[in-house]
């Protein structure tokens, strides 16, 4: 290991305004003059080719256009000049190609401060299709007569109150609130939203005053910063909007969740619930004899009379559970204790991956659920998690995969079939990690630094809920023989795959001595980070209950990769 | 370049603006005129820049880096490329103001230019002006634009119409010359009657047409206000708005007011060197430090800030963030304030940096 003193000097390189040209003239606001511009690097350095990004520039009426085809739909006619606009786009994905950034920037050899012209061309140009990009006019082709169908208006004494009039447009599939005399109510995330995409304006509204109402709806629209200093009064609306904003860039559908203001609702369900917990443990009658037999004689089970591993674990699943339950009250006891250190967090948004079925009146169960967070702020401890899981609701289909694949056997009757072994038809009751890392309770916390958010998802699980494990032909198992690679067969494989790796998990945690009552996995889902880099972090977070007291036990494990969101967008 | 800047800058001006102890680490330096300064809005806890103008002035001349977070115009669905507003961290506020580039001004829901859109008469009238202006100027790029675009793909024929009466001269010269008989003139009437109906149809559809098109208009939400100066007497002054921002940044979370204060002179030094910044939560740092403009370049440097004297830098995490910051193509940087006498509350300071990497034998 090194430990250098002061290394930062090393990489200490100048800010890129030491460049005479660019002190003396800051990159130029106008088209016409930023061409000029790039000529002129292109001289100094020779050899290089230039682009001419006046040909290229972004038409802004062309956009706007583009984006009302996608808002209303009507004005079709000027969208024939499709060509420029893929042009644009290209352009613009120049930049975020991870291929133009380089290690670090070459210097002048005479003077240490001043960048090259290789990279000052460079850095100029990149800055001027970054300011071009962001100079391009927000707004949208209306029709004056019918001004109302895009506009927002807000109540100028109460900023709370935001409504459309004449609601119309695609995004109130997924948007807005419509009331019976057919005004559109938004929150503020969403009328900032569609301002800021430029899809509808914002205007001032005044609910006494009607003659005050005709100056503003003559008035230009209100700025993107009004806007912001109308519905953002603090970091956490700002952090709420950042969340909200880039999910809904992503093509998600993101609704406020009951809990937006701040009231938190009731727990919706206990998380160690004794009735649900054992359901999965039902004994054979063979199974129910022999222990019977077991416990009336005094004598051990007789294991050798079980015939099979179902028997026998369901068997010792039954004399685990008198065990388990007087933890299981201590651990509800102390959730009801209503501690005065934890601290409530509140459920922010409900999250549904795009759907072209989806209803806003009456929404399926959310994909996810999404709580905020300050990156500076602690983590919740414990039994404030334990709380907003157990207020969460996410719909446990989310990962499951397409009813496509093969319908499961019935898990109880594997005796008769035990001779007939055939690897590739894996009949004994596996975990299905589904099920362990994906239920109902479930939760996602967006953890937001400035503007970059990572996701990440907790999820509760109950080991003793799946009930018994386990693999008759441990035995005797061999790796499966490789077939013609139809697509079944991959699936197949896939899914033999995934059991193997869940007995890894398991296989620590001996089955028959299995006293976990609950646990608490975690994995990432998705990160759409804004500057394309993408955080991955897959941990198992698992709580052991020893006694009275939680204990959290971190440890990471790899990642598997598998891409959260099919969505299309 | 820079430093020329700064020496420009504390010449200017020595006033020095020290009424609150607890901020005078921050606001140490000398500020330069009120008019030079840029206006930057703070709006309760955060700070967020619209104006492109500002931008360029503040990402160029000084090396801000900041970070955009709105939806793009252009590209209203991706996440990769951001538009306005232009968020800058805590801690480039405070470099600004410390070195006195920018004023900070209060933006509320308040505002004295909502309060102009609302209730000044003359200033909505302009506005109202401004905008039918500015739409008319809309339509007639737009018009010239669509005249182009057809002459482009030959839809209108440039001078079909000129021809078409010139032939129509000719028709009447031809028939001027010649001896006018009255089947002729009927002939010409009815050509002539028909014509006018002609003309005036057209005239109409193309009246129609145009109010049509007239209605048809860019809509443009403007992204930002002219300036709006806030800070009067019932405001919150300068200092007070600084001292607000840091407790609201320190509220509620991990970190505390000293070790914020570390973490700014550890940005205050690696950007007098030439660095540039950005918030480290990617990497596990409070920033990470790139050569240049991230625009252009990879970062280098995932930087932590301590406490030089009481704080422990933890072997363990010496090991990890060595460990990490190699993995990732970095080097972990940790640094502190260090002074020439200990105990002396005035003596110089300094900051030491280390910079650890994974060797591996």
């Amino acid at each position: 290991m090194n430990i250098e003193n002061n290394s930062t000097n090393q990489n200490g390189s100048p800010i890129t305004d030491s460049t005479p040209e660019s002190a003396s003239e800051p990159i130029s606001e106008s088209i016409s003059s930023s061409n000029l511009r790039y000529s002129l690097n292109s001289r100094s350095s020779a050899g290089l080719v230039t682009i001419d990004s006046g040909s290229n520039l972004p038409s802004r009426e062309t956009s706007a256009i583009q984006k009302l085809s996608l808002g209303n739909g009507n004005l079709e006619e000027f969208s024939d000049d499709s060509d420029e606009e893929l042009q644009d786009w290209s352009l613009l994905n120049n930049i975020s190609k991870k291929g133009i950034k380089d290690l670090e920037p070459l210097l002048t050899d005479n003077d240490k401060y001043t960048l090259s012209a290789y990279d000052q061309n460079k850095l100029n140009k990149a800055r001027n299709l970054r300011f071009q990009a962001l100079e391009s006019k927000r707004g949208a082709i209306v029709n004056l007569d019918n001004l109302k169908a895009s506009t927002i208006f807000v109540n100028k004494d109460n900023y709370n109150d935001i409504f459309m009039l004449q609601p119309k447009g695609k995004f109130l599939e997924t948007m807005g609130f419509i009331d019976n005399q057919n005004i559109c109510h938004f929150g503020f995330e969403e009328a900032l939203y569609l301002v800021e995409r430029g899809s509808c304006m914002l205007k001032f509204w005044d609910n006494e005053n009607d003659s005050k109402n005709e100056i503003f709806e003559r008035m230009p629209p209100l700025s993107l910063q009004a806007a912001y200093s109308i519905f953002i009064k603090n970091e956490e609306q700002l952090n709420q909007y950042m969340v909200y904003s880039i999910l809904k860039r992503d093509g998600y559908i993101i609704n406020r969740n009951d809990e937006f203001n701040g009231i938190i609702s009731k727990r919706k369900r206990k998380l160690f619930d004794e009735d649900t917990l054992f359901k999965n443990i039902e004994m054979s009658r063979w199974t129910k004899f022999l222990s019977s037999i077991s416990s009336i004689f005094n004598i051990s089970f007789p294991y050798k009379l079980a015939f099979s591993y179902f028997n026998i674990f369901t068997y010792m699943r039954s004399t685990l559970k008198p065990q388990s339950l007087p933890k299981l009250k201590n651990v509800n006891n102390e959730l009801t204790l209503n501690n005065k250190s934890c601290k409530e967090f509140k459920i922010s948004f409900n999250i549904w991956k795009p759907s072209p079925n989806f209803k806003k009146k009456n929404p399926p169960l959310p994909d996810y659920q999404i709580t905020i967070f300050k990156a500076n702020q602690k983590l919740p401890n414990y039994f404030e998690l334990q709380s907003l899981l157990e207020r969460s609701n996410s719909n446990p289909d989310t990962y499951k995969p397409k009813p496509k694949v093969r319908k499961n056997k019935p898990n109880k009757v594997p005796d008769n079939k035990a001779k007939k072994l055939d690897i590739s038809w894996d009949y004994a009751k596996g975990i299905n990690m589904e099920n362990l890392k994906y239920n109902q309770n479930r939760i996602t916390l967006a953890i937001v630094d400035n503007i970059t958010i990572n996701f990440i998802t907790l999820s509760h699980c109950n080991f003793v809920q799946e009930g018994p494990v386990w693999r008759d032909h441990w035995v005797t198992w061999k790796p499966p023989v490789k077939k013609k690679s139809t697509r079944n067969n991959f699936k197949r494989n896939e899914k033999f795959k995934d059991k193997k790796s869940n007995e890894d998990i398991i296989g620590k945690e001996n089955p028959s001595k299995d006293i976990n009552n609950g646990d608490i996995s975690e994995n990432k889902i998705l990160t759409p980070v804004p500057t394309n880099k993408k955080i991955e972090s897959n941990l198992l977070i698992s709580n052991i209950l020893n006694g009275e007291e939680g204990n959290l036990i971190t440890s990471t494990k790899s990642s598997e990769n598998k891409p959260p969101n099919s969505a299309h967008f | 370049m820079e430093n020329k800047n700064l020496t420009k800058l504390n010449s200017s001006n020595n006033i020095a603006r020290r009424s609150s102890p607890l901020i005078q680490e921050i606001v140490s330096e000398d500020n330069i005129n009120d008019d030079d300064r840029i206006p930057i809005y703070i709006n309760g806890d955060h700070v967020l820049i619209f104006n492109l103008q500002d931008m360029k002035k503040l990402s160029i001349e000084y090396g801000i880096v900041g970070q955009l977070s709105g939806t793009l115009p252009l590209a209203p669905q991706q996440n990769s490329l951001l538009g306005f507003p232009w968020r800058l961290t805590i801690y480039e506020t405070l470099w600004l103001y410390n070195k006195g580039i920018v004023k900070l001004v209060l933006l509320n829901e308040n505002n004295k230019q909502l309060d102009k859109i609302l209730n000044d008469e003359n200033y909505q009238g302009e506005m109202i002006n401004k905008l039918s202006n500015k739409l008319d100027k809309w339509r007639n790029e737009k018009q010239r634009e669509i005249e182009e675009q057809m002459k482009r793909l030959n839809i209108i024929r440039p001078n079909k119409n000129k021809l078409h009466i010139k032939s129509l001269d000719n028709l009447k010269m031809k028939t001027n010359s010649s001896s006018m008989t009255d089947l002729q003139q009927v002939v010409e009437d009815n050509q002539r009657k028909e014509k006018a109906i002609k003309d005036a149809k057209l005239e109409e559809r193309e009246i129609e047409e145009r109010s049509k098109r007239n209605k048809i208009v860019f809509m443009e939400t403007p992204t930002y206000d002219e300036f709006i100066d806030n800070n009067n007497d019932q405001y919150l002054n300068e200092e007070q708005l600084i001292e607000q921002l840091i407790n609201k940044e320190i509220e509620d979370c991990t970190i505390n007011r000293d070790q914020l204060i570390n973490n700014y002179q550890m940005f205050k030094y690696l950007k007098s060197k030439g660095l540039m910044m950005l918030p480290g939560m990617r990497f596990g740092g409070i920033f990470v430090s790139y050569p240049g403009d991230p625009l252009r370049y990879h970062a280098h440097q995932i930087i932590n800030s301590l406490d030089y004297y009481n704080d422990d830098i933890n072997l363990k995490k010496l090991c990890n963030r060595g460990r990490l910051a190699t993995g990732v193509r970095k080097v972990w940087v940790v640094g502190g304030i260090v002074k020439e006498d200990k105990e002396d509350k005035d003596s110089t300071e300094s900051m030491k940096c280390f910079s650890i990497e994974w060797a591996g034998f």
